[in-house]
């Protein structure tokens, strides 16, 4: 009965452009990790090595808050609210732009069927971006007062 | 056994068959519509619907001659291709299978088998005793299979033991002459949970195969009834080791649609169901389709309708 075979995805693996290493991703750039850790993730179908992701330290973790705290004073804190909602507008586009890439990849790496990435995982963060978007020039009408703050770079 | 033939135990066992999730069954139904085949496997799929097809003619205005046609199609579908297997059976009135049967043993159809409608068909509205006459006059007619209608009304309000006291008797009527094919009337039926305990009723009552619909009623056979029918006869097969067929009927009209159905029969009950003896498309239209379609495969140029015949 094995005559009936589905077709392939129409999703090729051959719009998935995975680099052979990533390294941290701070200041707007990538860096190797100062200890030079790293570790692979893998296709869990075939168990073949997709790329080597940076290990990061204490170090580098210091470097990154040291980074985006700075960002956050310089830039980001002084910036109108409307302005840092094109940004996450922005970010929502590239992704619905790059959707089908992206849902190659995060299939590849995790394992599940591309109906799940595809049609839920990639929109439902798409969708998170413009959500926040949104409210970002209307976080006085939020519920946390008239004057809401930031809390600044945190960790978790 | 599951139930001891009280209608105590069958209550028992039905009323705690769990409930279907409406939501769900449509979301997988459609889902798995969405599954494209192989091109080289759609080849091995149109032949497979072919020989599942039981090719039905139930109109007042049925003629001896049209039956004839229909006999001689049903044993060769395609009168310029002998690689064309021959449809699962004919279905036709009760009137009819005397013709029927005659006409494919002339024509070498002897292994086509002729199923009638019977108890009443379509409504099922008639006593017991006219229901066994009915059938018995199939039967003697030379029918190998029986479609036999429920009695909805009876479902419906809950006399449980007399739809099952009827289809018992029917099948001890039929004995190892006939296979019997129990309609369940689906459109009827209202909920997604009825379908499921009438299919697992007919199947304790001793149904070969359970049947979504008549044709006669709208929705007849819709994707999710189809589901929930397949996900009880491989139920009922792991429970007691006993493989009862599906027959979904009326609203397949085109390729597509057959195949998505062998696609609910392969991921639902699995491969093993996706022969003729467990599962049938009950269609009349739908067979011209598959041997255009064919036809499409073989030469590359799709034909028009003026190429298959007319029935």
């Amino acid at each position: 009965m094995s005559d009936f075979e589905y077709a392939n995805a129409p999703e090729s693996r051959a719009v998935a452009n995975i680099a052979s290493n990533y390294g941290l991703f701070i200041g707007g750039k990538f860096v190797q990790p100062k200890k030079g850790k790293s570790f692979n993730t893998i296709n869990p179908a075939t168990e073949e090595v997709l790329s080597k992701i940076g290990y990061a330290d204490k170090s580098d973790i210091d470097a990154a808050v040291k980074s985006a705290r700075s960002a956050y004073l310089k830039v980001w804190s002084k910036m109108p609210a409307k302005e840092r909602g094109k940004y996450l507008y922005r970010i929502a586009r590239i992704m619905q732009e790059r959707a089908r890439e992206f849902a190659v990849v995060e299939t590849l790496d995790n394992g599940k069927p591309i109906r799940e990435s595809r049609d839920t995982d990639i929109p439902l963060a798409a969708a998170h971006f413009f959500y926040h978007a949104g409210w970002a020039d209307k976080l006085e009408f939020a519920g946390f007062g008239s004057k809401p703050k930031s809390l600044g770079v945190v960790g978790k | 056994m599951i139930i001891d033939g009280s209608e105590k135990s069958l209550r028992k066992f039905l009323s705690e068959l769990s409930p279907v999730d409406q939501v769900g069954a449509e979301a997988r139904a459609a889902m798995l519509a969405t599954r494209s085949i192989k091109t080289s496997s759609k080849a091995w799929a149109i032949d497979m619907a072919i020989s599942m097809v039981d090719l039905t003619t139930l109109e007042g205005a049925d003629t001896p001659g049209k039956i004839k046609t229909l006999c001689a199609k049903a044993v060769r579908p395609d009168p310029t291709d002998s690689t064309v297997p021959s449809v699962g059976a004919i279905c036709v009135y009760n009137d009819m299978v005397r013709i029927a049967r005659s006409e494919l043993d002339s024509i070498g159809g002897n292994s086509v088998p002729v199923a009638a409608v019977a108890t009443a068909f379509p409504s099922g509205r008639a006593s017991l005793a006219v229901k066994k006459i009915d059938t018995q006059d199939a039967l003697d007619a030379g029918a190998s299979e029986i479609d036999m209608v429920i009695d909805r009304g009876a479902f419906l309000s809950g006399r449980l033991m007399e739809v099952f006291e009827e289809i018992r008797i029917i099948k001890e009527l039929c004995g190892n002459k006939a296979h019997l094919k129990v309609i369940l009337e689906t459109g009827e039926l209202v909920t997604y949970d009825n379908v499921r305990k009438a299919s697992y009723l007919a199947m304790l009552a001793g149904a070969d195969f359970i049947k979504t619909s008549t044709g006669k009623v709208a929705p007849a056979a819709t994707a999710p009834v189809v589901l929930v029918m397949l996900e009880a006869v491989r139920d009922y097969f792991a429970l007691t080791g006993t493989k009862i067929g599906v027959k979904p009927a009326g609203g397949i009209r085109t390729t597509k649609d057959a195949i998505k159905q062998l696609v609910l029969v392969k991921e639902t009950a699995g491969d093993q169901w996706l022969t003729p003896d467990l599962f049938r498309i009950g269609a009349s239209a739908l067979l011209n389709d598959l041997l255009m379609q064919r036809m499409k495969l073989r030469s590359g140029h799709y034909a028009s309708a003026n190429y298959v015949t007319v029935d």
